[in-house]
């Protein structure tokens, strides 16, 4: 028995993107290696069959965030954490900064890498409840070329992804954010930093000639087998409890949760709705605010606080309360 | 009659001491067992059973003895030829070998260990153990298993440690490896009374689930031979302990055999009595090879567990909100293996009626196999699952009786002097004062408001007892060097405990010894004397007590010694800070000159030596009663305020108040940082924290799935409170106090839980779904 | 775990019930099933390749017949092990099918699924997702079967469902990209891909 049997990946550090796409190509069972959060756990937890790992962090470029004429564009290797706390993504896109800063926790945000947060393609992620409200396009490059597919697409199945063999994410175009109307809630049933059993990005976007309605558009993130996006039409007169009632309705025929040991099918339904009607409320609340808000700052107040779990809404403080 | 109390004059107990490690710690230089440097070491890796009960028909070893870099693969059987019986090892039974012999009890028990030149050839050849398995019926449930077969083991093999277990070698045909009955009074003749005169009895049937203890840090053990001797480094609580165990294992002298622990990094009682230590030492002895194993957090699951338990519980109270019976059946869930299960069941089954004046009670108390790993020692020690019914009860009864729940407790508590269910009178254990400190501080007294948007806010309290492990054995020696920096020789192991600390304060005081000046040297069996355990919350008491007879030992020493030099008796000798002073002549003399005057030398040491041994009655096989069960008590009380999101069914926790009677507390702000981490623990058992079983496989058993309270699950705000009322012969009053708050956590919520929303809930974790669900099914039942 | 479900089979209660104890029907069907053979009447043997969440395993797998009724009822015990990954499975499966009219069946079925080792901490969400899929897979390919006629060699969709995956790979051409294959016949072409390499 040789050594190479022994199936520990090889580990590649290619420094161009060509050179990326080669490996890609012409390896047996290659990964792409980002942040590693995702990669590192299921290595240690010897379940990984991957013959190599191609780590693009050497590839320049791909942390770059570049403001574009639609909005931005974001490289692959761009850290969840500087999305949550760039001063452009909090510009063009607040409702993207504030649900990249509810991933998991800071360690991890620091880490992962927007583009590998994405080929995982995990029906529980954050990120793809907000890109798909804002209908971001996420770049695949591959030894053939460069295609853009939207978001909306991009995520085929339970854990599957439109990345065809050889592929990999290389940017996120994500489109400014039309409107300050947008919020994002997230509920989990065990500890407060698991993964969400519901989770609900929500944008209302003037649409109509006189701009007389609202498309609600709403992401959603542990619902299904995947992340799901739905929009609907919204009077622009109509009552919060009508819309509340619209959204979740529309909702309902999505929601398609997985039971496991954070819930069963009916709670999950339950909490999903919940999810639907904060993110809702809180986006619908900026709405039909007067509009002195936008000029206190590049994220909306709201963006920051509203937040559908309550009970977060509490200062916390060290326990020394004494 | 409290004659410790004010014998020690230096200043050092009561202090707030930084911790010895905390520099180290947050630098990230401190050296767990894994970080020391050792010689190179062959690595372990473990194939694993899967099947959660099967005979091991055939285990090949070939292919994996084939891989590059493999220098050998051991099994049970190989193990069994060599050791025989003696490779049954376990703290109450002998009944778990390190390797699978002929049979495999449960899903991840290890089959066979690869040793080899790195953890990579290591773990490739443990892949390519071929095992063929003869699949047996297995039983995952604790009352099937206790009402019959299929039998985890063919008979119950007690060791021969314990006198009192002898009575159970080779009884056949059954799953019950041990009972603990207790018996008072008449509970059904009380309880029919009462009831008959306007009192009230409430019943239920509680669970517990198994938990996991998650220490951050791994277990690890390295151990290799040197010559005739054994040597080894381990993640242990128990180093005395595992002497012995290893010393029975492979048939050597105790003092063949030298184990080593280091700074764990965390233990909650995972790292205690026989883990990877048989294992470790059958494998370096037999094979002459030195090994290391380091457990993966995956198998640090399979290691061991908190027993999941059932109480089938029923309380009584008369007219006048009296307690007049209770009762408890318990059943603890031990898993394939004893381990130190049946101490559980006795020493939770001793206070399942709670910290309350009862004159009838009834307990059974039962630990159980089945097929799942092995569970232990966990932090409570069994107690809290008893707690959770009594507590539980108690507030339903005070419901029920009209009264205030706090008030209830108060009006039926055991004070000083009145003795307890199982026949033991109490000392130094303020309930009241407990249950008055945390009720205060959340404002028990004062409005509420109840309604806020979807939000229901509730208070809730609950007390805890517990008995401290007796009897057992503590040893110290201490070195006091000439420069007057001193040495304290103890097996006591700092698990963030901060035993170091402690200890250090308690030689200090009596010697006028100043922060800095006492190192305690780490648990080493060749240099450290035997203790016990480090465990169950006994240190501060037991090894405390050891030192500070060591330091009041060597305190006279100094004073005959001033007394010799100045010619003066040596009652007229006083030490002071400065030194040791004549009252009569005003003569001083510092500590280093009369060690560099007494010995002549510099760099001396003068040493004295120490021991502190409890005694007990032991209980009655049929009443469980004894006069003198245990050395001390601990008490503790909780109170908690809180809110129930009625569209998430998410609790939490706006201010929490734990109170702990820790006799004296050496250092408070170690004694603060207890009460909180035990709360903050005891959070997680009540509200999320499980591990979930499908088949006798645990389905959460990654990091990734199994959940642990983070920064964001603490309450607004945690009120740690110290009670102290000291105990007669503590070190300067002290009891321990690790373990105080978990006790009564998890009810304090419950009932919290209940005040909001009026629901009962009789099974852990009151998680979002199980809270929802119900009051949903409350809403329907309008 | 327990998974429970039906569907309806487009053929009568003989034929589908046929197609089930036939081995090469139970083969093409079943997704990922890359071996079954018939031991003897009550026994079978074969290998189950499936990937779960970026884990692959591979399962030599025994089947025992433990009830049978035909044309009615089977009950039949799984057991698999894949010891690359020390994992095993065994699964208590029940399966009843009823008559719906002439050309028409109702396939019930109950599965007791335990799942041991690394596999058993995938979580059961994993799992029972997978499952759904695979058995989305199991009744789109069993209905076809069943509907091209009884069970044996001459069976067309069995022909070619059991056809090399070279030849139905799909490999049409959209903008001169591949399209992506169903992941069990990806999985099947780099299995049989590396057993030809192999022998090379």
């Amino acid at each position: 028995m040789s050594a190479l049997e022994l199936e520990t990946p090889v580990l590649h550090r290619p420094g161009t993107l060509a050179e990326v796409c080669a490996l890609l190509a012409e390896l047996d069972q290659p990964m792409v290696y980002g942040g590693g959060t995702a990669v590192q756990i299921l290595l240690k937890q010897g379940v990984l069959f991957a013959s190599d790992l191609v780590d693009i962090a050497r590839v320049p470029g791909l942390d770059r965030i570049e403001e574009t004429a639609e909005g931005l564009r974001v490289g692959a290797m761009v850290t969840l954490r500087r999305m949550e706390t760039d001063p452009v993504v909090r510009r063009l896109a607040p409702l993207a900064a504030q649900v990249y800063a509810r991933v998991a926790n800071p360690r991890v945000r620091n880490t992962a890498s927007v583009g590998g947060n994405l080929a995982h393609g995990d029906y529980r992620l954050d990120p793809p409840t907000a890109l798909l409200a804002l209908d971001a396009r996420v770049e695949l490059t591959s030894a053939g070329g460069t295609r853009l597919v939207p978001v909306r697409e991009f995520f085929t199945g339970f854990q599957q992804t439109a990345l065809a063999e050889g592929e990999l994410v290389t940017a996120v175009q994500i489109p400014t954010q039309p409107s300050r109307a947008a919020a994002f809630a997230k509920l989990s049933s065990l500890s407060v930093n698991d993964w969400p059993c519901a989770s609900a990005a929500a944008l209302l976007v003037p649409t109509g000639r006189r701009r007389e309605r609202w498309e609600l558009r709403m992401g959603l993130g542990a619902l299904a087998a995947k992340p799901e996006y739905l929009s609907l039409e919204v009077p622009g007169g109509a009552a919060l409890d009508e819309v509340l009632e619209a959204a979740q309705r529309a909702a309902d025929q999505v929601i398609d949760p997985i039971p496991d040991v954070r819930g069963g099918v009916e709670f999950k339904r339950r909490l999903g709705l919940v999810a639907v009607r904060d993110a809702v409320r809180a986006a619908w609340d900026l709405a039909v605010q007067p509009t002195a808000g936008s000029t206190r700052g590049s994220v909306p107040e709201s963006a920051r606080e509203e937040d559908s779990d309550v009970q977060r809404t509490s200062q916390r403080r060290w326990w020394r309360g004494r | 009659m409290f004659s410790g109390l004010h014998s020690g004059a230096g200043g050092a107990v009561g202090e707030r001491w930084a911790r010895t490690d905390a520099r180290a710690k947050v630098r990230g230089e401190l050296r767990y067992a894994a970080d020391q440097p050792l010689r190179p070491c062959l690595d372990v890796v473990l194939h694993r059973a899967t099947r959660p009960h099967a005979l091991l028909e055939s285990v090949d070893v070939e292919d994996a003895l084939a891989v590059d870099g493999v220098v050998a693969v051991v099994t049970g059987a190989q193990l069994y030829e060599r050791f025989g019986d003696a490779l049954m090892t376990g703290p109450a039974f002998s009944d778990q070998p390190c390797l699978a012999v002929g049979k495999v009890r449960y899903v991840g028990e290890p089959v066979a260990a690869v040793i080899a030149r790195g953890l990579v050839p290591a773990r490739a050849a443990a892949e390519r153990v071929l095992v063929d398995y003869a699949e047996l019926d297995a039983v995952h449930d604790v009352d099937a298993a206790a009402a019959g077969g299929p039998y985890v083991h063919e008979e119950l093999r007690p060791s021969t440690v314990f006198g009192d277990l002898k009575h159970l070698r080779g009884k056949r045909d059954t799953n019950v490896n041990y009972e603990y009955k207790l018996r008072r009074g008449d509970v059904a003749a009380a309880g029919h009374d009462a009831v008959e005169r306007g009192g009230v009895t409430v019943r239920e049937e509680f669970w517990c689930p198994p938990t996991h203890h998650v220490p951050i840090e791994l277990p690890f053990t390295a151990a290799w031979r040197d010559g005739d001797r054994l040597e080894i480094l381990s993640t242990t609580q128990t180093p005395s302990y595992v002497r012995l165990a290893v010393a029975d294992l492979l048939g050597i002298p105790l003092n063949a055999v030298r184990v080593r622990s280091a700074p764990l990094g965390g233990s909650f009682g995972a790292k205690m009595y026989d883990r990877l230590e048989p294992l470790a030492a059958a494998l370096a002895w037999s094979q002459k090879l030195p090994v290391r194993i380091l457990a993966s957090r995956e198998e640090a699951f399979l290691l061991t567990t908190r027993h999941g338990a059932a109480v089938t519980g029923s309380m009584t109270a008369d007219a006048e909100g009296r307690i007049v019976a209770a009762s408890a059946d318990v059943r603890y869930d031990t898993g394939a293996y004893a381990d130190v299960g049946p101490r559980i069941t006795a020493k939770s089954g001793m206070v399942a009626a709670g910290p309350y004046r009862v004159d009838n009670v009834e307990v059974r108390s039962r630990c159980i196999y089945t097929n799942k790993p092995s569970a232990g020692p966990f932090r409570g020690f069994g107690v809290p699952q008893v707690t959770w019914s009594h507590e539980s009860l108690v507030d339903e009864l005070a419901r029920e009786s009209g009264v205030d729940p706090a008030e209830f407790r108060r009006r039926n508590l055991l004070r000083e002097g009145d003795v307890s269910a199982v026949g033991t009178p109490m000392h130094s254990a303020d309930f009241v004062g407990c249950l008055d400190a945390v009720t205060e501080a959340v404002g028990w007294d004062t409005p509420l408001e109840r309604v806020d948007g979807r939000l229901r806010r509730g208070r809730g309290v609950a007390v805890g007892i517990k008995a401290v492990l007796t009897p057992t054995i503590s040893n110290a020696v201490l070195q006091l060097n000439q420069d007057s920096s001193a040495t304290l020789l103890i097996s006591t192991v700092d698990m963030g405990q901060g035993s170091d600390t402690i200890m250090a304060q308690i030689a200090a005081e009596a010697l006028c010894l100043g922060e800095g000046q006492v190192r305690v040297v780490t648990a080493d069996t060749d240099v450290t004397p035997y203790d016990t355990i480090t465990a169950g919350s006994r240190s501060t008491y037991h090894t405390g007590n050891a030192v500070r007879r060591a330091a009041e030992a060597m305190r006279d020493k100094l004073l005959e010694l001033a007394a010799e030099r100045f010619g003066v008796p040596a009652t007229d000798v006083k030490l002071t800070g400065d030194g040791l002073v004549s009252a009569q002549t005003q003569e001083r003399v510092s500590v280093p000159e009369l060690l560099h005057g007494h010995f002549g030398a510099r760099g001396t040491t003068l040493t004295t030596e120490a021991n502190f041994t409890t005694s007990w009655v032991p209980y009655d096989h049929e009443t469980g009663q004894s006069e003198r069960v245990t050395e001390h008590w601990f008490a503790g009380a909780v109170a908690a305020q809180l809110t129930v999101d009625t569209e998430t069914g998410r609790v939490h926790v706006e201010h929490l108040a734990v109170a702990g009677d820790v006799g004296r507390a050496i250092n408070p702000t170690l004694v603060e940082q207890q009460l909180t981490g035990a709360a903050i623990m005891g959070i997680g058992h009540a509200l999320f924290d499980q591990l979930v079983f499908d088949e006798g496989q645990i389905v959460n058993g990654t990091l990734l799935d199994y959940q642990l309270p983070s920064v964001l699950d603490l309450p607004d705000k945690i009120t740690p409170i110290i009670v102290e009322s000291p105990h007669r012969t503590g070190p300067y009053g002290a009891k321990g106090v690790g373990e105080t708050t978990i006790i009564p956590l998890a009810p304090a919520i419950a009932n919290a839980v209940r005040d909001a929303i009026g629901i009962r809930f009789p099974r852990l974790p009151l998680t979002p779904e199980r809270i929802l669900t119900a009051l949903a099914d409350q809403e329907a039942s309008k | 775990m327990k998974l429970a479900s039906s569907f309806p089979v487009p053929a009568a209660r003989d034929r589908v019930f046929a197609h089930f104890l036939d081995p090469d029907s139970m083969r093409a069907c079943v997704p990922g099933c890359v071996e079954l053979m018939r031991v003897d009447d009550k026994h079978y043997e074969g290998r189950l390749v499936n990937e779960i969440s970026h884990v692959r395993f591979s399962a030599g797998f025994t089947a025992e017949i433990t009830e049978l009724s035909a044309p009615a009822e089977v009950r039949a015990l799984l057991r698999g092990e894949d010891r690359k990954l020390g994992s095993s499975i065994k699964v208590d499966a029940t399966l009843v099918v009823t008559d719906e009219g002439q050309a028409s069946s109702l396939v019930e079925f109950g599965l007791d699924l335990a799942l041991w080792g690394k596999i058993g901490r995938m979580g059961e969400s994993i799992v029972r997702r997978r499952s759904e899929e695979v058995q989305r897979q199991f009744v789109a390919d069993f209905s076809r079967v069943c509907a091209a006629g009884p069970p044996g060699p001459d069976n067309p969709v069995v022909r070619e469902l059991s056809a090399p995956p070279a030849e139905d790979a799909a490999v049409s051409s959209e903008a001169g990209r591949q399209v992506k294959r169903g992941w069990w016949r990806r999985l099947l072409a780099l299995l049989r891909g590396r057993r030809a390499a192999a022998r090379r």
